[in-house]
C-alpha cells in the first residue's frame, strides 16, 4: 500500500505532463481562428443604442473581463441612461452632455508624413461611424488633429496644451515622437490622461499606465525579425536604423540582445553611441545622402540585414548606390527585413526592384491575399474609402489608427453615460478586445510597465518585377519575450 | 533478469513507436509540410506501357471535362496512339476503357494531344484532336485530297471522335478546305457551334514546321483567326490580324485561342521573338482581340474589328516559343505568362476592362505550367519546383502562396466543381513521369465589393438636429513623364542577352568608370503637381510643387550633388563644397499648409520657371493650391507651359465643391519621318460637388483641345483645327495616330464620373481599366485622368515606355448627413457588416440536372487515417504526439504494474 501511495504523485505528475504535452500538440496542431470567443462578461445596456451584439458578430468580439456592467458599480450617477439627454452631462474634464472632447498630434508634414499621414483619416473613419450612428450614449466624438511634423518638441508643446485644455482623452497618437517625451515626463501620468490606440513605436507607450498600445513594440518587431531570420539559417546580422528617432534606437538595442542571445555575439560594430561602425549602422534621418555609411555597410558581410527606418530615409538609403539589395548580395528571398513603417503601398512601389523579395512585418492583417476577403479588413477598406477615396488602405500604421479608435469606442461603450477617465482605464485594464484586424485573436493589457497586448506579426514579402505586383503572404511569428521589452 | 527484460521491451516499444510516428510523418507529400490549402490526394493509375522504359513521356493527360465528370489521357502502345477515359467521380479518378486511336504516323509528331488542340463538341458528344501530319491519313473516305499519296496537301487534319463508343467518326482536311492556313490552336464554342481556330497564313502552301515551332526570325507569315463548321469542317471565314507579329505557338502546346464567353470575341497572345542568335522582332508582344460575328461571311470577316494590347516579357527560349497562356471564361481575363530571366511572372489581361490588370511575379524563368478553374476563377502557375495558386479574379491580382511540389513536368489540369488538380511529375528516385492528385481546398474567394457611399447619409435637410460630415479632395499635374521600366529597361536589353559579361558585369562596369548605381526602376517628373489638396471637416491642407522629381530619383539626384560637394571640399584650396552644394541642389522645393482649427495659412515658392502656392482656411471652409512651370521637353515631345488649380470649399447651397483646372500649351510631338504634331493648348476641367441628399451630387469633366495640327512625315498639313469649338479631340487624335503610325501612341483617357443617388459622393477620376492598366504596364500610380496621353512603345523582353499625360485631374466630394441621435440600428464601429455569404462553388447543371461534385472524404478507414496524418503532419508534431501517449501510456503502465506487485506481494 506504501508502495502504492509512493507512486501516486508520480502518476500524477506523468498525467500532467502528458496533458501538457497535449495541449502543446494540440495547441500547434489548431489553426489560429480569427475568431474569438467572448470571455467573461458580455456589455449590455451599458453599451449604446445601435450596438450589435459582440456575440454575434462573426469576427471582431470585445468584452470586459471580470466585471459585470459598469452602470452597476459604485459611481454611477443615478438615473443617468445610455442616451441623449439622460446620459449624466458632464461627467469628467472634456465631457458634456453632447460631446467627448479629444485631441490628438498627427504626422500630415515632414518625413513622417509617408506612412503616418493617413493614420488621421483611418481615425476618422472610425469617428465618422460612431457620430453617424449618434454617438455614444448621446455624446458625439470631436477629435482635434493637430500636425507636429514628427517634432518631439513640438509634439510635446501640442499634447501638453490640450492636457491643459482638458480634452477627455488622446486617440491614437500617431505621432509618436511628441507622445514619447510627455510620457517619458510624466505628463501623462500626473494627468490621469488616457491615451489609447497607440502605434508601439516607443518602448515607454507599453510602460505608462494611461496608455493601452494596440501594436506589437518595436522591440518585439526587432526580436521577430532576428529570430525569425536566425530560424531561416542567418548566422551573421547587420541592422541599419534612424538613430536621431526612439523607434530606430530601440529597435537596434532590442535587435542587438537578441542576436546575443542567438549567436553569442553583438551585431558587429555594436556601439551604444548609436553611429554607422561595421554592421551595425545608425544614421541620420532624411538626409539628402548616405554614401559613406552604404558604403561602411557595403564593406561587410551578413545573412540577414534588419532596416528599421521611416520610409523617406529608406528610399533615400535604398538608392544610394551599393546600398545592399537581396539580388546585389545574393541573399535568400527575406533575408533584408523591414520594419512595420515601411508597409505602404507607395514605399514600396517607389523602391523598385531595390526591394523585390524583402520582407516587411506586420502586426496587422492587410488588406492583401488571404486576408483580402476576411469580413472585419472588408469593413475598414470600405470605412477608409469613404472617408478618403485614395487614403493607402495597405499602409499599416493608417491601419493601426483604426484599430486603436475602435478600441477607444468600445471602451467608452463599455463605461457607459457616466462617463470618467477612471472608468474608462478600469475598462480598458479589464478589457479583451478582438477587432478582427490584429493578427493576434485578442488584445488584453496587463499592467504597467509591462503593457504588452500584441505580439504577433507576420511577414510579406514584396514582390516588384516588371511593376509592383504585391506583397506575397510569409511566415507568421511570435514574440516569446514580449514583456522583454529592449531586452 | 525480468525485469531487464521488461525495460528492454520497452526501450524497444518507445523506438518503434516513435520511428512509427516520424515515419508516417515523412510519408506526407510535401505539399502538407505548411498549413497549404493544396492537398496531395494519390496517383492516377495509369496504363501498364507506363512502366516501359520510355513510355512515360508518351502518357498525357490532355483533356478535362468536368462537365461529365470525365477525363482522357493519351499513351502509346507499340505504334499506335491509345485514348483512356477516367471517372472523376472517386476521390483519385479510376480508368473505365480504352480505344486505339489512330496510328502514330496518322497522328504526326507534332504534340496533337495539348490543350491547345483539343476540343470538346458537347453538341455532338465528340472530340476533336487537331493533328499536324505529315503522313497518310486513313479513314477519310470521299475526300479524294485527303491522303498525301494524292498529291494534293494533306497537311492539317481535324480527328474527330465519338466520345461514346470513342471510335474515330471522320477526318477534316484542313488543308483543302482552308487552303495556305496552318491552324496551331483551336477551340469549340457551343453557344456559335463553331470551331474557332488561329493560325499561320501562307498563300503559297507549306509551312515549314521548324518556323513556327521554333519561333525564328524574321517571320513574315501573317496571323489568322478562322471559323470552321463541326459538321463538314468548311470554313465559315478568315480574318487576318496583322497587328500580332508572331503567334503564341508553344512547342508541345500549341497557340491558344479563347471565345470569350461574355462578348463576341475571341483572345489569342502574340509574341516578340528573337533570343540569342536573333534580334528581336520590332513589334512588342501582347494580346489580340478580335471582334467577331458568327454568322459573318468571308468578305465581312475582313472587317473585323482588332485591338491589340502590348505587354513586355519574354515568350521565347533557346527552343522557341515557350509561353504558355490561359484564359477566365467568365470574367474574360487572359493570363500571359513570360518565362524571361530577369523578369519571370504572368501578366493578367482583363477583356472588360480592356487593360492589364495585374503581374504575379514568379520564382524562376521555369513556369512553363498553368492552369485555371473556371468555377472559382483560381488561376495556378507552375514552375518546375512548386505551384502558386493565385486569385485570378481579384484586382489588383494578388500574389498567391507559393506551393512546393517537386518535379513538374506537364501543364496543370483542373477538375473546377472539385478543385482537384492533375499533373505529371517525375519520381525522385525512378525518373518516372507519375500522374499526380492534388486538391485546392481553399474556398472560392468572391472579388471585393464596392464601396457604398450613400450609406454615409440619410437624405434629411441639414439641422441642428443633423451632423454633416465632409471632405473635398483633389489631386493632379499639368504634366507627368513616366520612364516605365526606368533604367533598368535602358540598361538590360543590350546586356542581359550577352554571354560571360551578363549585366553585372555591364553594370560593375558602369559603377567603376561613373561611380553610378542607378536604381532600376521606372522614373517619374511632374510639372505643376498639387499632390494633395484636402478640406473636411476637422482641417484644411494643401500642397503643391513646381516640378517634382519621383523619391528614388530625388535620392539619387542629392546623393550625386553631396558627392560633387564633397570633392570640391576636398579640393586642393579647400573648395566651397557648400556654395556647390547649394547651387546644384534641386531648386524646386514644395510647398505645403495644414489648418487645424488654429490659424489661415499661405505658403508659396517660387523658383527658376516655376511657382507653387497653397493657402489653408477651414475657420472659413477652403483650400486652394496654384502651381505652374515653364518649358519642359523629353525625346520628340516638348511642353512649352503647364499649370494646375485646384479649390476646395464648402457651400451652404450646393455642398462640398472641388473645382481644378490643368492646362498644358504649346505641345509639339516630333517623331522624325513620321509626323509633327502642334497643340497650342490642352485644357481639363472638372468640378465635383456633394451634399448628402438625393440628386445634389455632381460631377463634371471637360477636355478641350485648341490649335492642333497634324503634319505627315512629307510635312503636309492632314489635320488642322483652331478654335476649342472647332477641335473635337476624337478626330485630333485619330489623325495624330494616323500620321504616327509606329510606336509612339495618342490615347485620350476617359474620365469615370461618379454622382451617387443619395448625394454623398462625387467624382472625377481615371477609369478603372485604364488606372490599372497604367499602374500595372506604365508604373502610373495616379488615378488623375490626363486630358492627354501619349506613350512610346520600347518593349522588349523588359518593360520600356515612355509615358506623358498631360492636363490630369482626380476629384472627389463626399457628404454625409445623419440624424444627431436618432439611431436606426447602423452596424457599431468596429464590428463588421454581417459576413457576405462565400458563393459555394457551383456543380455544372448538364441537361438541367445538377452534377454533383464527388465527396473526396470516403469512409471511416479513410477518415481515421486522414485524422492520423493530421496528428502527424510534421516530424516535430510526430514526436510530440508521440511522447504524449507515451507519457499517458507509461503513467497507465506504472499504475498497472504497481498493482501486480501489490497483488505479488500480498500473495
Amino acid at each position: 500500500m506504501n508502495a502504492l501511495k509512493g507512486s501516486g504523485p508520480k502518476i500524477l505528475v506523468a498525467f500532467v505532463v502528458g496533458a501538457l504535452f497535449g495541449a502543446i500538440t494540440v495547441a500547434q496542431i489548431a489553426p489560429n481562428l480569427t475568431t474569438t470567443t467572448a470571455v467573461g462578461t458580455q456589455p449590455d445596456q451599458t453599451t449604446g443604442p445601435g450596438v450589435l451584439n459582440p456575440s454575434v458578430s462573426p469576427t471582431g468580439t470585445s468584452t470586459v473581463l471580470g466585471n459585470g456592467p459598469l452602470t452597476s458599480q459604485p459611481g454611477t450617477q443615478a438615473g443617468a441612461a445610455c442616451a441623449a439627454g439622460r446620459n449624466g452631462g458632464a461627467t469628467d474634464k472634456g465631457v458634456t452632455a453632447t460631446e467627448i472632447k479629444l485631441a490628438t498630434t498627427v504626422v500630415r508634414s515632414g518625413v513622417g508624413a509617408a506612412f503616418l499621414g493617413d493614420v488621421q483619416f483611418a481615425m476618422e473613419a472610425v469617428r465618422n461611424k460612431v457620430n453617424r450612428a449618434g454617438g455614444i450614449c448621446g455624446r458625439q466624438l470631436t477629435i482635434k488633429y493637430v500636425d507636429d511634423g514628427w517634432r518631439a518638441d513640438l509634439g510635446t508643446q501640442f499634447l501638453r496644451s490640450f492636457i491643459q485644455e482638458g480634452v477627455f482623452a488622446i486617440p491614437v497618437g500617431p505621432s509618436s515622437e511628441g507622445l514619447n517625451r510627455v510620457i517619458e515626463a510624466g505628463d501623462i501620468r500626473r494627468a490621469k490622461i488616457p491615451v489609447v490606440g497607440t502605434d508601439g513605436m516607443t518602448i515607454t507607450q507599453y510602460q505608462d499606465p494611461w496608455v493601452w498600445p494596440v501594436a506589437v513594440a518595436t522591440a518585439s518587431s526587432a526580436r521577430i525579425m532576428a529570430q525569425n531570420a536566425y530560424k531561416r539559417g542567418a548566422r551573421s546580422f547587420a541592422i541599419v536604423f534612424d538613430n536621431d528617432y526612439r523607434f530606430g534606437v530601440e529597435a537596434a538595442a532590442a535587435f542587438n540582445k537578441e542576436v546575443r542571445r542567438l549567436t553569442g555575439k553583438d551585431v558587429a560594430g555594436f556601439n551604444t553611441q548609436n553611429r554607422c561602425e561595421a554592421s551595425f549602422c545608425g544614421i541620420e534621418s532624411n538626409q539628402p545622402g548616405y554614401r559613406n555609411e552604404v558604403n561602411t555597410m557595403g564593406q561587410q558581410q551578413f545573412d540577414y540585414l534588419a532596416m528599421f527606418l521611416e520610409p523617406q530615409t529608406a528610399l533615400t538609403w535604398m538608392s544610394t548606390p551599393g546600398a545592399p539589395t537581396i539580388a546585389s548580395r545574393n541573399l535568400k528571398p527575406g533575408m533584408i527585413g523591414l520594419a512595420q513603417p515601411l508597409f505602404t503601398r507607395n514605399f514600396a512601389n517607389s523602391c523598385q526592384t531595390n526591394c523585390h523579395q524583402m520582407w516587411v512585418w506586420t502586426g496587422y492583417k492587410p488588406p492583401i491575399e488571404n486576408y483580402a476577403d476576411d469580413p472585419a479588413v472588408r469593413t475598414f477598406v470600405a470605412d477608409l474609402a469613404r472617408t478618403k477615396p485614395d487614403a493607402d488602405e495597405s499602409n499599416a500604421f493608417a491601419e493601426g489608427g483604426y484599430i486603436g479608435m475602435q478600441l477607444l469606442v468600445e471602451a467608452l461603450r463599455a463605461v457607459g453615460p457616466t462617463l470618467t477617465r477612471e472608468r474608462l482605464r478600469a475598462v480598458l485594464d479589464g478589457m479583451r478586445f478582438s477587432g478582427g484586424l490584429t493578427l493576434q485573436s485578442a488584445l488584453v493589457w496587463p499592467a504597467a510597465p509591462a503593457r504588452y497586448a500584441a505580439s504577433t506579426m507576420q511577414a510579406f514579402e514584396i514582390q516588384y518585377l516588371s511593376a509592383f505586383g504585391g506583397w506575397r503572404s510569409k511566415d507568421i511569428v511570435i514574440d516569446p519575450r514580449p514583456t522583454a521589452g529592449i531586452g | 533478469m525480468i525485469r531487464q527484460r521488461r525495460v528492454a521491451r520497452l526501450r524497444t516499444a518507445t523506438v518503434v513507436a516513435l520511428a512509427g510516428m516520424l515515419l508516417l510523418s515523412a510519408l506526407q507529400p510535401v505539399a502538407d509540410a505548411d498549413d497549404s490549402p493544396v492537398k496531395f490526394l494519390g496517383k492516377l493509375p495509369l496504363p501498364k506501357e507506363a512502366k516501359e522504359p520510355g513510355r512515360d513521356t508518351q502518357i498525357e493527360v490532355f483533356l478535362v471535362l468536368p462537365q461529365i465528370r470525365r477525363m482522357y489521357l493519351k499513351f502509346t502502345r507499340g505504334t499506335d496512339v491509345l485514348i483512356r477515359e477516367y471517372d472523376l467521380g472517386p476521390k483519385i479518378p479510376q480508368p473505365l476503357r480504352e480505344a486505339t486511336l489512330a496510328s502514330g504516323q496518322e497522328i504526326g509528331p507534332f504534340y496533337p494531344f495539348s490543350r491547345n488542340k483539343t476540343a470538346y463538341d458537347g453538341v455532338r458528344d465528340r472530340l476533336m484532336v487537331l493533328a499536324i501530319a505529315s503522313g497518310d491519313v486513313a479513314n477519310c473516305p470521299g475526300d479524294p485530297l485527303c491522303t498525301s499519296g494524292s498529291g494534293a496537301p494533306g497537311f492539317v487534319k481535324l480527328f474527330n471522335f465519338d466520345r461514346k463508343t470513342l471510335k474515330r467518326t471522320g477526318v477534316f482536311n484542313l488543308g483543302v478546305s482552308i487552303p495556305g492556313f496552318t491552324p496551331q490552336g483551336m477551340t469549340y464554342s457551343a453557344a456559335d457551334d463553331l470551331i474557332y481556330m488561329v493560325g499561320d497564313v501562307n498563300p503559297v502552301g507549306y509551312v515549314n514546321p521548324n518556323d513556327f515551332l521554333q519561333g525564328n526570325n524574321p517571320r513574315t507569315l501573317p496571323v489568322a483567326v478562322a471559323a470552321v463548321e463541326p459538321d463538314t469542317g468548311r470554313l465559315r471565314w478568315i480574318k487576318v490580324v496583322p497587328e500580332c507579329p508572331v503567334l503564341m505557338t508553344t512547342q508541345f502546346l500549341g497557340a491558344a485561342v479563347y471565345r470569350s464567353a461574355s462578348t463576341s470575341s475571341l483572345y489569342f497572345a502574340c509574341t516578340q521573338t528573337g533570343g540569342i542568335n536573333t534580334p528581336p522582332y520590332p513589334e512588342p508582344s501582347g494580346i489580340a482581340r478580335v471582334w467577331i460575328d458568327p454568322a459573318a461571311t468571308i468578305t465581312q470577316a475582313a472587317s473585323f474589328a482588332t485591338e491589340y494590347f502590348p505587354i513586355s516579357g519574354s515568350y521565347t527560349t533557346g527552343g522557341g516559343i515557350s509561353g504558355v497562356a490561359a484564359f477566365d471564361q467568365n470574367t474574360d481575363r487572359f493570363y500571359m505568362q513570360s518565362q524571361s530571366e530577369t523578369l519571370p511572372g504572368v501578366w493578367v489581361f482583363d477583356g472588360r476592362l480592356s487593360g492589364w490588370v495585374g503581374f504575379i511575379g514568379a520564382l524562376d524563368l521555369t513556369i512553363a505550367y498553368a492552369g485555371i478553374n473556371q468555377l472559382t476563377g483560381r488561376y495556378y502557375v507552375g514552375g518546375s519546383t512548386y505551384m502558386i495558386p493565385v486569385e485570378g479574379r481579384h484586382t489588383p491580382v494578388p500574389q498567391g502562396r507559393v506551393v512546393d511540389i517537386p518535379a513538374i513536368q506537364s501543364q496543370l489540369y483542373i477538375d473546377d466543381p472539385t478543385g482537384r488538380i492533375l499533373l505529371a511529375a517525375q519520381h525522385p528516385k525512378t525518373h518516372q513521369l507519375e500522374w499526380l492528385v492534388y486538391q485546392d481546398l481553399a474556398p472560392a474567394s468572391p472579388p471585393p465589393r464596392s464601396v457604398e457611399y450613400d450609406e454615409l447619409t440619410t437624405d434629411l435637410r441639414e439641422s441642428a438636429a443633423t451632423i454633416s460630415t465632409y471632405s473635398g479632395s483633389l489631386s493632379g499635374y499639368g504634366m507627368q513623364v513616366v520612364l516605365a521600366g526606368g533604367t533598368g529597361a535602358i540598361i538590360d536589353p543590350y546586356c542581359v542577352d550577352v554571354q560571360d559579361f551578363g549585366c553585372s558585369s555591364f553594370r560593375q562596369a558602369l559603377r567603376d568608370a561613373f561611380n553610378l548605381s542607378p536604381s532600376p526602376g521606372p522614373r517619374t517628373l511632374f510639372a505643376a503637381r498639387v499632390p494633395s489638396l484636402d478640406l473636411r471637416n476637422v482641417g484644411a491642407a494643401a500642397g503643391a510643387r513646381a516640378l517634382a522629381p519621383d523619391p528614388i530619383t530625388e535620392g539619387e539626384y542629392e546623393t550625386i550633388v553631396e558627392g560633387i560637394a564633397a570633392q570640391a571640399r576636398r579640393g586642393e584650396e579647400g573648395g566651397d563644397g557648400d556654395g556647390v552644394e547649394a547651387q546644384l541642389a534641386w531648386p524646386h522645393l514644395g510647398t505645403f499648409c495644414i489648418d487645424a482649427g488654429e490659424d489661415a495659412k499661405n505658403e508659396a515658392t517660387t523658383s527658376r520657371g516655376g511657382i507653387a502656392k497653397v493657402s489653408c482656411d477651414l475657420a472659413k471652409e477652403r483650400a486652394t493650391a496654384t502651381t505652374s512651370f515653364e518649358s519642359l521637353a523629353v525625346e520628340g515631345l516638348s511642353v512649352g507651359y503647364s499649370s494646375f488649380d485646384a479649390e476646395s470649399h464648402r457651400d451652404p447651397k450646393v455642398g462640398i465643391v472641388t473645382t481644378a483646372t490643368a492646362i498644358a500649351r504649346g505641345i509639339k510631338i516630333d517623331v522624325p519621318g513620321a509626323a509633327v504634331v502642334d497643340i497650342a493648348r490642352v485644357v481639363a476641367r472638372s468640378s465635383t460637388a456633394a451634399h448628402g441628399s438625393k440628386g445634389t451630387a455632381k460631377a463634371t469633366w471637360e477636355r478641350i483641345f485648341e490649335g492642333v495640327v497634324v503634319r505627315n512625315g512629307a510635312g503636309d498639313v492632314i489635320f488642322e483645327c483652331a478654335a476649342a469649338t472647332e477641335c473635337d479631340p476624337g478626330q485630333a487624335v485619330a489623325a495624330m495616330n494616323e500620321a504616327l503610325k509606329s510606336r509612339v501612341h495618342v490615347a485620350l483617357p476617359q474620365a469615370d464620373l461618379i454622382k451617387t443617388p443619395g448625394g454623398a459622393y462625387a467624382a472625377v477620376q481615371e477609369r478603372e481599366g485604364d488606372f490599372y492598366n497604367g499602374l500595372v504596364t506604365n508604373d502610373e500610380t495616379s488615378r488623375a485622368v490626363p486630358g492627354l496621353e501619349v506613350i512610346v512603345y520600347n518593349d522588349t523582353k523588359l518593360k520600356s515606355r515612355v509615358l506623358v499625360q498631360l492636363a490630369a485631374i482626380q476629384a472627389s466630394s463626399i457628404y454625409g448627413i445623419t440624424p444627431l441621435s436618432e439611431i436606426e440600428s447602423p452596424p457599431a464601429p468596429g464590428l463588421p457588416l454581417p459576413l457576405p455569404s462565400l458563393a459555394p462553388v457551383v456543380p455544372p447543371i448538364i441537361d438541367g440536372t445538377a452534377i454533383v461534385p464527388p465527396s473526396v472524404s470516403s469512409g471511416p478507414v479513410s477518415r481515421f487515417a486522414k485524422t492520423a496524418v493530421f496528428l502527424v503532419r510534421s516530424p516535430k508534431d510526430a514526436f510530440l504526439f508521440g511522447l504524449t501517449i507515451l507519457l499517458l501510456g507509461g503513467a497507465v503502465a506504472s499504475a498497472w504494474r504497481r498493482r501486480v506487485l501489490m497483488r505479488h506481494l500480498s500473495g
